[in-house]
C-alpha cells in the first residue's frame, strides 16, 4: 500500500479509497476483455481450450460471405438510421421550441417510445407489422396500396428496421436538440430578422452552426446505438429472411453463442471495433473542417 | 402565408404524435381481443368483445413476475454500485493530481468509444471462469463501471469551483466527509443523470441477460418478451401484447410523472 503511494505521489491516503474500486471493476469488466478478446481472436476453442492459431480466424472471415454481408448491412443501417434521425428530430425539436400546453403534450408523445424497453417496442412492431393480421397492412389496405412483408420479406425488412428504430429513438435525439435550443439567445434571432434574414438564413446561419455540439452528440450517438444494434433483430427477425437483416453484433452473437466458434467470434468483434474506430475518427475530423466562424 | 405555414407545420407534427400513437392503440387493443377477434380481416382496432383473461394467462404462461424481480435486482444493483463508484471515479480524475493521471483519463476515453456488445464473448468467458452463469453479479458487473459514466462525472466535477473542497479542508474535514457531505449533496442533478442513464440501459438491455443465464426463472423482462417471440409461429398474440402492455404501461406513467428529472438528465450527458 505504502509503496503504491510512493510510487503514484499521492498525498492523502484516502484519494486510494475513490480510485481503486471503479478502476478495479473498469479493469476487470471492460479492459481485460478488450485485451482478452484480441488474444481470444488468434485462438480456436476446441473441446474446452484455446489453442493459438494465428491470423486463420482472420483469413477466414474475411473470406466469408455472411460476414461482408452483416458489415454491408451494418453500414445501410448505420447510414439509414442517422440520416432521417437527425433530421426528422431536428426538425420536430424546432417546430415545438415554443410555450405553450398543445406543443408540451406533443414533446411529451414524442418521448413516450423510449420508455418502453427495445424488446417490448420489437415485440409491439412484430404484431402492428404482422404481414397476414397487422395494423400496418390494414391501413395500406385502406389507402389503396398494396399489402407489404415488412420484416418477413427480403426487401423490405432493413427499412423496416430502420423505421422502428426511428420511431423509437427519435424522441430521445428531440430532447437532445431542444436542449441545445435553449441555449441559444432568442435575440440573435430577433437581430438577424431586423437585418432582414428569411428562416433559411437564420436557420442556416444561426441556429445550426450554435446547434453544433448537439449535432455532434447525436451523430456519434447514433453511429453507437446503430452498431451495437442487438434485440431489434433477435425479436424480429434472427438475421432473416436468408441473411438479409444479418447485422454485425447479432452475426457475433450466433457465431459464438450457436457454434461456440469464440475464436471467430472474437476476430469479428475486433474487425468491427477497428471500423467503428475509423468511423469516429472521419466523424471527428468531418466536423472539425465544418467549424467555420465565430459567431459569438 | 405565415399563418398557414405554421398550421401545416402543426398539422404534420399532430401527425407524427398520431404514427407515434398507434403501435400503443394497437398493442392495448390486441391484447383485449379474442383468439378469434386477432384472426379476422379487416383486423378492428376497438375490440368487440374485449376480454381481461389475456393479462392473466399472458403473465403466467413464463413465470413473469420472477423475471420482474430480477430487472428490478439488475437495474438496483447496477445503479448502487455504478452510482457509487463512477462519482467517486471521476471525482478523483477531475479534482486531485496524481502520477498517471491523464492516462487513466485517456483509458477511459476509449473504453467509451467501445461498444459493450463488441465484448459479449470475453466478458462470458470472464463470467464462465469466476462461476457468475446464472448469478445476478454475473448480470450487474459487466460495465457496471464504464468510460462513459466516469466521463460524465468527471466533466461535471471540473465544473465545481476548486474553493469549495480548499474550504472544507481547511475546516478539518475528511476527503471522505467532502466528498459525501459537500460535493455530492450539489452534484444531485449531475447524479441523477447518471443514475437515468444506468437504469434506462439496464431496462433496455438484452444482451448480457441473455447469455448469462440458462434457466429461465434468471431471465429478465426483455428476455422473457424475446422468447415469448422467439418462435415466430405460434406466437399468441393476445397474451403477448397483454404481457407488455403490464410491462409498458408502468414505465410510461412513471416517464411522464419524472419526465423533468429526465429530461435534464439525457441534456446532462451532451455536457462536453
Amino acid at each position: 500500500m505504502g509503496l503504491i503511494l510512493k510510487i503514484m505521489k499521492i498525498k492523502r491516503v484516502n484519494l486510494l479509497y475513490f480510485l481503486i474500486p471503479g478502476l478495479i471493476l473498469l479493469l476487470l469488466f471492460v479492459i481485460v476483455p478488450i485485451l482478452y478478446s484480441f488474444y481470444i481472436s488468434f485462438t480456436e476453442f476446441k473441446s474446452g481450450s484455446f489453442i493459438f492459431n494465428g491470423f486463420d480466424n482472420y483469413i477466414k472471415l474475411l473470406k466469408n460471405k455472411v460476414f461482408w454481408i452483416s458489415i454491408g448491412n451494418t453500414f445501410y443501417y448505420t447510414v439509414g438510421v442517422i440520416v432521417p434521425s437527425v433530421t426528422i428530430s431536428l426538425f420536430i425539436a424546432i417546430s415545438l421550441n415554443r410555450k405553450g400546453w398543445g406543443y408540451t403534450t406533443l414533446r411529451t408523445i414524442y418521448f413516450l417510445p423510449v420508455a418502453v424497453s427495445e424488446a417490448v417496442a420489437a415485440a409491439i412492431w412484430v404484431s402492428v407489422l404482422n404481414p397476414e393480421v397487422g395494423m400496418a397492412n390494414y391501413f395500406l389496405e385502406i389507402l389503396h396500396l398494396p399489402k407489404i412483408g415488412w420484416y418477413a420479406d427480403y426487401n423490405w425488412v432493413m427499412p423496416t428496421l430502420i423505421m422502428v428504430t426511428l420511431w423509437k429513438n427519435v424522441g430521445y435525439y428531440m430532447i437532445i436538440f431542444l436542449a441545445g435550443l435553449q441555449t441559444i439567445p432568442p435575440y440573435y434571432e430577433e437581430a438577424a430578422k431586423i437585418d432582414g434574414a428569411n428562416n433559411w438564413h437564420i436557420f442556416r446561419n444561426i441556429t445550426l452552426p450554435l446547434l453544433k455540439p448537439s449535432l455532434f452528440f447525436v451523430y456519434i450517438t447514433s453511429i453507437l446505438f446503430s452498431f451495437k444494434v442487438f434485440t431489434w433483430i433477435y425479436v424480429m427477425t434472427q438475421g432473416g429472411p436468408g441473411y438479409s437483416s444479418m447485422l454485425t453484433v447479432f452475426y457475433i452473437y450466433r457465431e459464438g453463442f450457436k457454434k461456440f466458434q469464440f475464436g471467430y467470434a472474437s476476430a469479428t468483434s475486433v474487425v468491427l471495433f477497428l471500423i467503428l474506430l475509423v468511423f469516429i475518427i472521419i466523424q471527428l475530423k468531418y466536423f472539425k473542417m465544418f467549424e467555420t466562424k465565430d459567431y459569438r | 402565408m405565415k399563418k398557414f405555414k405554421l398550421i401545416a407545420i402543426n398539422l404534420i407534427l399532430i401527425i407524427g404524435a398520431i404514427l407515434i400513437l398507434l403501435p400503443f392503440v394497437w398493442m392495448v387493443s390486441t391484447a383485449l381481443k379474442t383468439e378469434a377477434e386477432i384472426g379476422m380481416w379487416p383486423p378492428t382496432i376497438i375490440p368487440k368483445e374485449p376480454i381481461l383473461s389475456n393479462f392473466i394467462n399472458g403473465w403466467t404462461t413464463l413465470p413473469f413476475t420472477r423475471f420482474f424481480i430480477n430487472t428490478v435486482i439488475y437495474c438496483i444493483g447496477a445503479v448502487a454500485i455504478g452510482g457509487l463508484f463512477m462519482p467517486m471515479v471521476g471525482y478523483t480524475l477531475a479534482k486531485f493530481k496524481f502520477k498517471g493521471r491523464s492516462w487513466t483519463f485517456l483509458i477511459v476515453i476509449i473504453t467509451m468509444m467501445i461498444p459493450a456488445q463488441v465484448l459479449i464473448i470475453p466478458e462470458f468467458l470472464l463470467i464462465k471462469n469466476l462461476g457468475l452463469v446464472n448469478n445476478y453479479f454475473g448480470y450487474i458487473l459487466p460495465e457496471v463501471v464504464n468510460g462513459f459514466g466516469i466521463f460524465l462525472m468527471r466533466q461535471f466535477f471540473m465544473t465545481i469551483p476548486d474553493e469549495i473542497i480548499e474550504a472544507a479542508r481547511i475546516d478539518g474535514s475528511s476527503e471522505i466527509r467532502i466528498f459525501f457531505k459537500i460535493i455530492l449533496p450539489v452534484s444531485r442533478p449531475a447524479i441523477t443523470a447518471l443514475i437515468i442513464f444506468i437504469i434506462l440501459y439496464r431496462w433496455n438491455d438484452m444482451i448480457w441477460p441473455l447469455i448469462n443465464t440458462t434457466s429461465n426463472t434468471m431471465y429478465t423482462l426483455p428476455v422473457g418478451i424475446a422468447s415469448f417471440t422467439g418462435v415466430q409461429y405460434g406466437i399468441v398474440w393476445n397474451n403477448l401484447m397483454a404481457v407488455s402492455t403490464i410491462i409498458a404501461i408502468p414505465m410510461i406513467i412513471l416517464f411522464v410523472i419524472f419526465q423533468r428529472y429526465i429530461i435534464s438528465g439525457i441534456t446532462l450527458t451532451q455536457l462536453k
